[in-house]
């Protein structure tokens, strides 16, 4: 297989609701996917749908090769982790140690060991009732999930609601660490962008159900620039350039481009007397995702 | 080495450039191993593939090369390399900021000549 994920003309509609439409795209193994988008946007339909818990209206799925829907051996190879919203009665009798229980029967490649050294990291104590547990021991519970299936494709779907900084920081740590040892595929959605960008090594980007776009965070990195300096000199050195946003406080601007600078142009830029520096992740993304009121260009 | 995600520069760049400041202030020294990919990508919690991307930047630059089974290694010359490689660039990037600054604020070329003499003497402007 070329690929660990094929998806190909997918749209997904909710009665009159269009929540993903005419989707293509594809994911090569072991790499870590960032999927951005506004709220809405259609992430978690496309999460629910790789993991099989949704049927498309139209449109093809392919995880290794194979349809996921109701095929137990192929949703075996996936670990989807979401916010703990929709959990029945039954399940919230469970102990955090049953759900890690639960898990290692399901999942072929669990780690145990992996799994203890995770419960001691987080403080997880596993005699606890699910009830009683706090948002935030909820995420750590999911995330000892995620990481110690170690599924060839894990997806990870805002993991960490509640979690505080020093609890994700070290969540990334783990991240970085584990898939460096043991590589898959991951996609990976949240709105924390700046913080997770750097583990990602492309981006996909939806939008109102489409995808604006699917690069390596290299090239984007490349192609996305704030300059700020005197409007003048900023209107005659960047006419040729996609500007996406335009801020000004008096003869002095900023302006946010989506393009590439050459190593000819960026010397000009700065001896002209204008300060050139990347947009984050983050910015680049507000940016093209706001309002079009909100653009002036 | 702190990462920036404003600097102009992406991220396997800066990875890359710290290791070439680890070279120049003898941290790393000539024949030497240098860090793998996997603990740079744990330290900085980036893509490992991103740091391999700055690794073997430098390794086409012939500033590290590979040791089958034992990993990556500070090459011969390596100082020499990246300094020649810093200095086309020391202007673009320290230069003409400092010049520009200068001029800003009135301060002329004999005046910057003079501190640098100071500088050099060990007193202060």
């Amino acid at each position: 297989m070329k690929n660990a994920i094929e998806i190909y003309n997918l749209t997904k509609e909710y009665g009159n609701t269009i929540a993903l439409e005419n989707v293509t795209i594809s994911c090569a193994h072991n790499k870590i996917y960032g999927l951005l988008g506004r709220n809405g946007a259609g992430k978690t339909t496309l999460m629910h749908l790789l993991a099989g818990q949704l049927l498309p209206t139209e449109g093809s799925i392919h995880i290794y090769g194979e349809n996921v829907y109701e095929n137990h051996e192929a949703l075996a190879k996936i670990c989807y982790i979401g916010p703990f919203s929709n959990i029945n009665n039954y399940v919230k009798a469970y102990r955090v140690r049953d759900f890690f229980k639960t898990a290692s029967l399901f999942y072929p490649n669990w780690d145990q060991d992996f799994a203890d050294k995770l419960i001691r990291l987080f403080s997880l104590d596993i005699k606890k009732h699910y009830r009683n547990l706090s948002s935030g021991m909820l995420s750590m519970v999911s995330i000892v999930i995620s990481l110690a299936s170690r599924a060839p494709l894990t997806l990870l779907d805002e993991p960490y609601t509640g979690l505080d900084a020093a609890a994700r920081q070290e969540f990334y740590d783990v991240l970085a660490e584990d898939y460096s040892n043991h590589p898959r595929t991951i996609i990976f959605s949240t709105h924390l962008i700046d913080e997770a960008s750097k583990l990602f090594e492309d981006v996909i980007l939806l939008h109102q159900g489409q995808i604006l776009l699917q690069k390596s965070l290299e090239t984007l990195e490349e192609s996305s620039f704030v300059i700020t300096g005197d409007e003048e000199i900023l209107k005659s050195v960047l006419s040729n350039k996609n500007i996406i946003r335009i801020e000004n406080m008096g003869r002095r601007a900023a302006y946010s481009l989506y393009d590439t600078l050459s190593e000819q142009e960026k010397p000009v830029l700065t001896q002209a007397g204008l300060e050139v520096r990347s947009l984050t992740l983050q910015q680049l993304f507000v940016y093209l995702t706001a309002n079009k009121e909100g653009l002036r260009c | 080495m702190l990462l920036s995600n404003e600097s102009p520069k992406p991220i396997y760049q800066q990875i890359a450039e710290g290791i070439e400041d680890d070279i120049l202030t003898r941290r790393l020294k000539e024949g030497e191993q240098a860090y793998s990919t996997n603990h740079i990508a744990k330290v900085y919690q980036i893509n490992p593939a991103t740091a391999g991307k700055g690794i073997n930047m430098l390794v086409d630059e012939e500033i590290l090369f590979k040791r089958r089974g034992l990993g990556m290694f500070v090459a011969d010359g390596a100082v020499k390399r990246i300094r020649q490689k810093r200095k086309q660039s020391f202007y673009n990037d320290y230069l003409i900021k400092a010049l520009l600054e200068a001029k800003k604020i009135g301060i002329g070329s004999n005046e910057i000549i003079e501190m640098i003499a100071k500088y050099e003497k060990g007193e202060r402007p």
